[in-house]
């Protein structure tokens, strides 16, 4: 009857070719894992740089969990959107990384990757907007074979995560 | 010096040798060399000292030659500036470079030391050391012949068996004996014969061959494998890793949550609901299903053929043509025209005819492997005993009249069924007239239609699965082409283990080693599928303690925000300083919520247990003393809740079945005793039939209801069947057939029991009040002080919300006349017909509170008209249809076991009193068990109203007549009757007169001074009819009328 708290904010993103971008993200964990508080996922605002290139999110993350195991540790899992002048949105990439399991303060750097699709869809990408998506949006997390699948690298998401860990110790986990 | 020199030469020569290692070996013999010589020179040096100047200028002058043919080299290589910057050094460096070999980079004066080294060198060391000599060759050609000496080479021509082999022995062949040989690694025939052939040169080369004379070899190391690249583009991709396009679309997130008003995207979607597959082919087709796969496909090409009907648009047009030209040949004037027609008809003739002859051969050929394919499907029938498909072939003549060009159809049926039940075969008529193919005489006999139709039909009778099984183990197994790779392993290892097949089969090796794989892989493979591995095994704890923590509880409640006094404090560490009492009143609150939402069966019925309450259990005690009957428990009266001290969810309702009467037996249970099977369990089979209607009124007044109630059962009980042995007890009643009822005894009550809260209503002081209703007030409140329980009611409200007294709404009224021309002799049916009719009335749907006093109630013709009623009207129609027949009818107030409050028509008949029941229109005498009344408490009829004060309401108990006042307490006394009764006075008159405009009429009315009439309470009556004539002259009639009340 361990406990966790991930209390911190995704930064912002840097590194991405688009500008005007906001992010989806989630907190995945598995079935052994009891979320008592706080909200696993969200959306940040659309934020546009002014002064260099990195947008600036500041999105609050505070969960709190019960486990009963260490499997399924939570991983925190990103889609990164940028929306253009019409006010379309298109994915900028995929990012996903676990959460910390050591306690106190971590910066986290998480690169992102997207989909390339088929010729026609990177030109109907650069000349239309959109591009390919994945159908399925656990394959971000999940450990499918993905060996078939091309990607072209995104920008990076920026994290600041605390963690505070509870009764770890009277199981034998040391942290 | 000259000593000095050389030692200084010989010193520093030695100094750069230890330097350069690399030439050490070489130099050490020569400088032992150049010793020896140098020794032997020192004589000759002393002596030519003088001439040394000299040869010292000419080497330096030997290197001035050198430098400049370095500074011409120099110059090709090198331009301008640079060979400059070259000129300034040259005296150093030409040195170096003209001798490569020399030993030092020192100055100008070692190298002159050193160059002097090389002149000996050159003179005497080289000479002793090397020796030059002519390259030695030999020529190919006996080079080639001298290896053939020592090596041997294999030929590569093949061996023959017998001389690998042991003498006398046959090769044996083990793969054509049947045994499964591996397969060896694929070697060149030419290299394996090299190697046999060199293998049989050694001296026990012929242990390298195995019994079939190859060499022995292990099976081949590789692995098959494709070798063809995937096409990684074309294939299908993990369908978790599928990409989709989308289009770069503008959503709008802040409409997202808050604006859904918007009508939904339109998105259309097709369901596809596939019922079934229909194989053509199958590989596990067997022979019979080929067959008929093969006969559905050509019977199909056969209605495609017959729909288009080439063939017969053929023959209409060569008989046509036929018929055109036999015209044109009868007519005796032949002209150019004609003939050239002619001509051209005989051409189209014989073509058309070429096409028919076509067309009709590919319909023959097509018939005639139809019909093929459908006997070998029957003789394969036949030899194989059973039926698999249910395909069946039926062939149709159809007959042509030759002489009438109608085509008269005549058909024939040649029926083929074949119907193989139980591996036996009946035949019917089996004819088969194949005179189609008979060759015709006539041309136009000739050119005849097919006259041969199939039809299809899936009606054959298919042998059982039970019978199939026996005969399939007798079919050979077929052969498995090849294991796909994606196969059910389960099945396949099942069917593997059932069919036995031969593991020596070569064939089958692949599906043995697979039966191996999984007979050895099968011990440890778990029955079961988890999730996530080893979450058990590595747990810190259950999913039971993790549940109960009361920390978690109350955080996860805090963050549902259904915790709001804990929601500003600070929740506890630890689950210790959590106090329960949270959790409790939250548990209450669920259970509550739990109570009401979730009933089962089970929950609200208890199965056919004696009813116990809690006052029972203390009335145990008194048991002992008690006499005792097991057989006949004793009620207990019980102690009274008020409704007020009991919450939802605490009442229960326990019903009671004592004993039933005449039930319905099913007719399938013929086992079970005729009649008298009251059990619990054929009680419990019937629980369809009973339904029991308990009214909440009813069950609050009575604390239980105790007694006999008939079930309603509908007219036509299919699948029961009445005991014959059953007697009834009225065995007089002559109305309906009474064996077909079926009574049940119930006890019901509900537990605890509540005490009824009586509403005493504060009537208000009506102002009107005439001195009759003041009477009736009065007398309702004596007879409720007597009988606090028992029913009275003799003022009630008018549609119009005037105060009447019952006695008004009575009055004689004739039913329908279609009701009375039914029967027109038999009174009693006509009776029960009217009471039937009465009962089709439907009632008012939420009656109000019967207790608060003030009913409302309609007169009979508006309870008609409007075809609506409650209880009480009912009853008083049906009393006011009876009083037209002229039979003493009342009204009776009292509560009836099944409805609660009821209104039931009393009639007195010449010995006998009979109760009538309006709501379902049954007639019940008065001493009918069955009857539901229980009370009888109140009579009234158009003259006066009666109530009952004796001990017993029971209607078996109660005495009827009404005209004893120690048993009835009447509410007009019998010299009053009458006088009190109110008249209404009418007066009116009809005015006729021609229409001028509306003012006269009005003016016209007020002349008759009907309207100052005086008395209060006068109804007026008004109807105006106006008949048209031509040229629109109208008469107008108007009728008046007052309606004045007196008293």
């Amino acid at each position: 009857m361990a406990e966790v708290h991930v209390i911190g904010q995704i930064m912002g993103a840097s590194g991405f070719s688009e500008s005007s971008l906001f992010c989806k993200w989630g907190i995945h964990t598995g079935a052994a894992w009891k979320l008592l508080s706080g909200v696993r996922e969200g959306q940040t605002q659309v934020d546009t740089p002014q002064i260099g290139e990195m947008a600036y999110w500041s999105h609050p993350i505070d969960l709190h969990f019960a486990t009963k195991g260490l499997q399924g540790w939570p991983r925190l899992h990103f889609q990164v959107w940028s929306q253009d002048s019409f006010g379309r949105c298109q994915l900028a990439g995929y990012g996903f990384c676990h959460v910390p399991s050591s306690p106190g303060t971590h910066q986290l750097a998480c690169p992102t990757w997207r989909p390339l699709g088929s010729w026609r869809e990177q030109l109907a990408r650069a000349f239309v907007g959109g591009g390919p998506q994945l159908l399925h949006g656990d394959t971000i997390y999940s450990g499918a074979d993905r060996y078939r699948l091309h990607t072209a690298a995104g920008g990076t998401v920026h994290l600041e995560i605390s963690l505070l860990l509870r009764h770890f110790d009277r199981y034998g986990v040391e942290c | 010096m000259s000593e000095e020199m050389d030692n200084v030469t010989a010193e520093e020569i030695r100094d750069k040798h230890l330097q350069k290692e690399e030439n050490q070996n070489i130099v050490k013999t020569l400088r032992g060399k150049v010793r020896e010589k140098r020794k032997n020179s020192k004589i000759n040096k002393n002596e030519k000292s003088s001439t040394e100047q000299l040869t010292d200028s000419k080497i330096y002058q030997r290197t001035k030659t050198e430098v400049s043919l370095d500074k011409s080299l120099s110059f090709f290589i090198l331009n301008g500036e640079e060979s400059s910057a070259l000129d300034e050094s040259s005296k150093q460096r030409p040195v170096n470079h003209s001798y490569p070999k020399c030993f030092s980079l020192g100055g100008n004066l070692q190298n002159v030391d050193e160059s002097e080294d090389e002149e000996f060198m050159k003179e005497f060391i080289l000479t002793d050391l090397v020796k030059v000599k002519a390259a030695e060759y030999e020529d190919d050609q006996e080079q080639i012949k001298k290896q053939k000496a020592n090596i041997f080479v294999p030929s590569s021509s093949p061996v023959v068996n017998q001389r690998k082999l042991p003498k006398d022995m046959m090769p044996r062949i083990l793969e054509d004996e049947g045994f499964y040989i591996q397969r060896k690694p694929e070697i060149y025939k030419k290299t394996c014969n090299k190697m046999e052939n060199r293998l049989l040169k050694l001296e026990e080369g012929k242990r390298w061959f195995g019994e079939s004379g190859e060499i022995l070899s292990l099976p081949t190391p590789i692995k098959q494998s494709w070798n063809f690249r995937l096409n990684i583009r074309k294939e299908s991709l993990n369908p978790l890793l599928k990409t989709i396009y989308r289009k770069a679309v503008k959503c709008d997130l802040g409409s997202l949550f808050v604006n859904k008003i918007e009508g939904p995207r339109e998105i259309y979607q097709l369901d596809l609901n596939i019922v079934g597959l229909q194989f053509s082919h199958h590989h596990l087709f067997n022979q019979e299903q080929v067959l008929c796969a093969r006969l559905l496909q050509l019977y199909e090409c056969f209605q495609d053929r017959q729909q288009q009907n080439v063939s017969q648009l053929l023959y209409e047009k060569l008989k046509a043509l036929t018929d055109a030209t036999k015209l044109s040949n009868e007519n005796s004037e032949i002209n150019q025209l004609t003939r050239k027609s002619l001509q051209d008809y005989n051409w189209q003739i014989s073509n058309t005819k070429q096409l028919y002859d076509l067309e009709r051969g590919k319909d023959l050929s097509l018939l005639r492997s139809i019909l093929r394919t459908w006997k070998q499907i029957k003789s394969l029938r036949q030899q194989q005993g059973f039926t698999s498909t249910p395909i069946k072939l039926q062939v149709q003549r159809i007959k042509i009249n030759k002489c009438d060009e109608q085509e008269q159809e005549q058909i024939s049926e040649i029926s083929e069924t074949e119907k193989k039940t139980e591996g036996k075969e009946l035949k019917n008529g089996k004819k088969e007239r194949l005179s189609y193919l008979a060759p015709d005489e006539t041309e136009m006999e000739r050119m005849k239609q097919i006259t041969l139709r199939p039809q299809l039909s899936f009606t054959a009778e298919l042998t059982s699965l039970s019978k199939c099984s026996l005969m399939l183990r007798n079919v050979d197994t077929r052969g498995v082409p090849g294991i796909p790779w994606l196969i059910n392993e389960q099945k396949l290892f099942e069917w593997a283990n059932e069919v036995r097949i031969d593991p020596n089969n070569p064939e089958y090796s692949d599906l043995m080693e697979f039966v191996m794989y999984m007979s050895l892989k099968g011990q440890d493979i778990p029955k079961y599928f988890r999730l996530e591995q080893l979450q058990d095994e590595f747990n810190f704890v259950s999913e039971e303690e993790m549940e109960k923590s009361k920390r978690f509880q109350l955080l996860q409640l805090r963050n549902a925000g259904q915790l709001d006094n804990f929601l500003l404090q600070q929740m506890p560490l630890h689950d210790i300083e959590i106090p329960d009492l949270v959790f409790q009143v939250r548990r209450l609150i669920m259970k509550r919520i739990v109570k009401i939402t979730k009933c089962n069966l089970s929950d609200i019925v208890t199965d056919y247990e004696e009813i116990v309450s809690t006052s029972q259990l203390t009335d145990a005690v008194f048991k002992f003393v008690e006499p005792r009957r097991k057989l006949k428990p004793q009620r207990k009266e019980r102690k009274k809740v008020t409704a007020l001290t009991i919450s939802d969810g605490d009442i229960k309702i326990l019903v009671r079945i004592v004993r039933a009467y005449n039930i319905p037996m099913r007719k399938t249970t013929i086992n079970s005793s005729p009649g008298h099977d009251y059990s619990f369990s054929s009680l419990s089979k019937i629980k369809d039939n009973i339904y029991i209607n308990i009214f909440d009124e009813m069950m609050i007044e009575k604390h239980e209801i105790s007694g006999t109630f008939q079930v309603t059962i509908p007219p036509v009980l299919l699948g029961y069947t009445w005991s014959n042995t059953y007697v009834f007890p009225r065995e007089d009643s002559n109305e309906q057939n009474l064996k077909e009822c079926t009574f049940l005894n119930i006890f019901a009550t509900i537990e605890p029991q509540i005490s009824y809260v009586t509403y005493n209503p504060t009537l208000d002081k009506f102002l009107d009040q005439t001195e009759v209703l003041q009477r009736a007030q009065i007398f309702k409140k004596n007879c409720k002080a007597i009988f606090p329980n028992r029913r009275i009611i003799t003022t009630v409200f008018n549609d119009e919300g005037i105060q009447f007294l019952v006695t008004r709404y009575i009055k004689a009224l004739n039913p329908p006349q279609q009701l009375l021309d039914i029967f027109l002799h038999n009174s009693n049916a006509t009776l029960d017909l009217i009471a039937r009719f009465v009962s089709l009335i439907p009632f008012m749907p939420n009656t109000p509170d019967e207790n608060d006093g003030s009913d409302i109630w309609m007169t009979s013709e508006r309870c008609i008209s409007l075809a609506i009623g409650n209880k009480e009207e009912h009853a008083i129609l049906l009393c006011n249809f009876f009083l037209y027949f002229g039979k003493k009818a009342l009204v009776l107030l009292g509560t009836s076991g099944l409805e609660g409050h009821v209104a039931y028509v009393l009639t007195q008949e010449t010995n006998e009193y009979l109760l009538w029941n309006p709501s379902t229109g049954q007639c019940y005498k008065q001493f009918d068990p069955f009857c539901p009344l229980k009370s009888v408490d109140c009579l009234f009829d158009d003259r006066n109203v009666w109530f009952n004060i004796q001990q017993s309401n029971t209607p078996m108990a109660v005495f009827f007549d009404y005209s004893k006042e120690s048993f009835w307490k009447p509410l007009l006394p019998k010299n009053v009757q009458g006088t009190k009764v109110q008249s209404i006075q009418v007066t009116g008159f009809p005015i006729q007169m021609p229409y001028t405009d509306v003012q006269s009429v009005i003016d016209a009315v007020y002349q008759t001074g009907i309207n100052s009439v005086e008395f209060p309470q006068t109804e007026f009556a008004l109807a105006v009819y106006i008949h048209p004539y031509p040229n629109n002259i109208l008469s107008v009639w108007v009728y008046l009328a007052s309606l004045v009340q007196y008293q």
